[in-house]
């Protein structure tokens, strides 16, 4: 099918979203929750464009473009007025909520837009409330992590904000975090995150600390590889590697 | 079975040891102003330098345990290939290849791996003796 996005013909197939189309063809759309292979949620709606149902309409309407699947004769426009505001609104408010997130700050800047400074959360959190972290804990296969409470209360959290035997402490949801609000201890003896203590596995060959116990398990249990995949570090399977080639090779 | 794609072939016999393909990557997988880092290494068991990297083996572990998908087949290289913007940066890859070829750059938390430059792989290119090339 065929749509425009600011000005320029675009070709897609039929279940893409706008943003989806317009990255692939260099038009540029600011998001913040959106992650290409997370399934979307449109949860921080900086990602808004207007549409309109074809070239003679002229009522637009304002979509998140991470979740609006494209029709056929759909008209966009990634940066009318009305988007701009809805965009430095979204960021204006969450630099309120999250004034320690340099991240929502540099945003703000590019954007390059009247900007109203809120009074900022006195116990304000980094955490935007993308959901990457709950949603990359799902496809690990954990769900660990969900959002507990309302409104401003709301927050990223493991049951009953409790250690959890879900978890496996590998530290993705900390990876993935746009802001860095996920907090992480690491000793070479244990992990600490979401306030529980994992020990970690130290490497047959080197004795190096690879990754916690609770992670080897879950990627040995998984199945699809055997378990002593998972005994030697890197750096330690790679020297043995050489090793063996060499060997196989006199 | 001959492999469809040109294959990145390690004769380590011809190996001298002088660690010019990591530093070719080093420069393919970096800037003008930094260098990257070398998906490449030279080991040195019983002092036989032999260099390693990805194999781009066609039943790949990495691709197996990547829970999103994020690794995958180039159609035209054959080589294993990440799609940054896929990856959760569970380092599940890292954990799994059975030789260590996949390492972890915690700066930027990405996977490293060779993706034989698209095609021209950079070690091949510049290894003076032969024990890397790229047919
Ligand atoms: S990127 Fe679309 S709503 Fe967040």
């Amino acid at each position: 099918m065929q749509l425009v996005i600011d000005g320029i013909p675009c070709t897609a197939e039929s279940g893409e979203t706008i943003l989806q189309v317009a990255r692939r063809n260099r038009i540029d759309i600011p998001t913040l929750c959106h992650h290409d292979a997370l399934e979307g949620v449109g949860a921080c709606r900086l990602c808004v464009v207007a549409v309109r149902a074809h070239a003679e309409a002229v009522d637009a309407q304002v979509v998140a473009s991470c979740m609006y699947a494209v029709k056929d004769g759909l008209q966009v426009d990634t940066a009318t007025p009305e988007v701009r505001r809805l965009r430095q609104t979204v960021l204006d408010l969450l630099a309120a909520r999250c004034p320690d997130a340099p991240e929502i700050q540099a945003l703000r800047e590019r954007m390059g837009g009247d900007a109203i400074d809120y009074a900022p959360a006195v116990d304000g959190s980094k955490c935007i409330m993308c959901y990457r972290c709950v949603r990359a804990c799902e496809a690990i296969g954990c769900n660990a992590i969900a959002a507990v409470n309302r409104g401003p209360q709301k927050e990223i959290a493991p049951p009953f904000f409790d250690a959890t035997q879900r978890c496996i402490g590998c530290g993705t949801c900390a990876a993935i975090c746009p802001t860095g609000h996920i907090a992480v201890t690491e000793t070479p003896q244990y992990r600490e995150i979401w306030s529980q203590r994992f020990a970690m596995a130290q490497c047959a060959g080197c004795g190096a600390p690879f990754m916690t116990e609770a992670t080897r398990e879950h990627l040995a249990g998984l199945g699809k590889l055997k378990p002593d995949y998972f005994t030697h570090c890197a750096a330690c399977r790679q020297r043995d590697a050489a090793a063996r080639f060499v060997r196989v090779g006199t | 079975m001959r492999s469809p794609t040109p294959m990145l072939i390690i004769d380590w016999r011809k190996c001298i040891g002088c660690r010019t393909c990591e530093l070719a990557c080093a420069m393919a997988k970096g800037s003008p102003e930094k260098l990257g880092r070398p998906r490449i290494a030279i080991h040195r068991p019983d002092d036989a330098p032999i260099p390693m990297t990805c194999l781009q083996c066609l039943e790949a572990a990495c691709v197996k345990i990547c829970p999103v998908g994020a690794l995958s087949r180039h159609p035209e290289t054959g080589a294993v290939v990440l799609d940054e913007n896929r990856c959760i940066h569970c380092q599940s890859c890292v954990a799994a290849c059975p030789f260590g070829h996949i390492s972890w750059a915690e700066e930027s938390r990405t996977p490293l791996k060779c993706d034989l430059c698209d095609g021209q792989p950079a070690c091949a290119k510049f290894c003076p003796t032969g024990a890397l090339t790229y047919k």
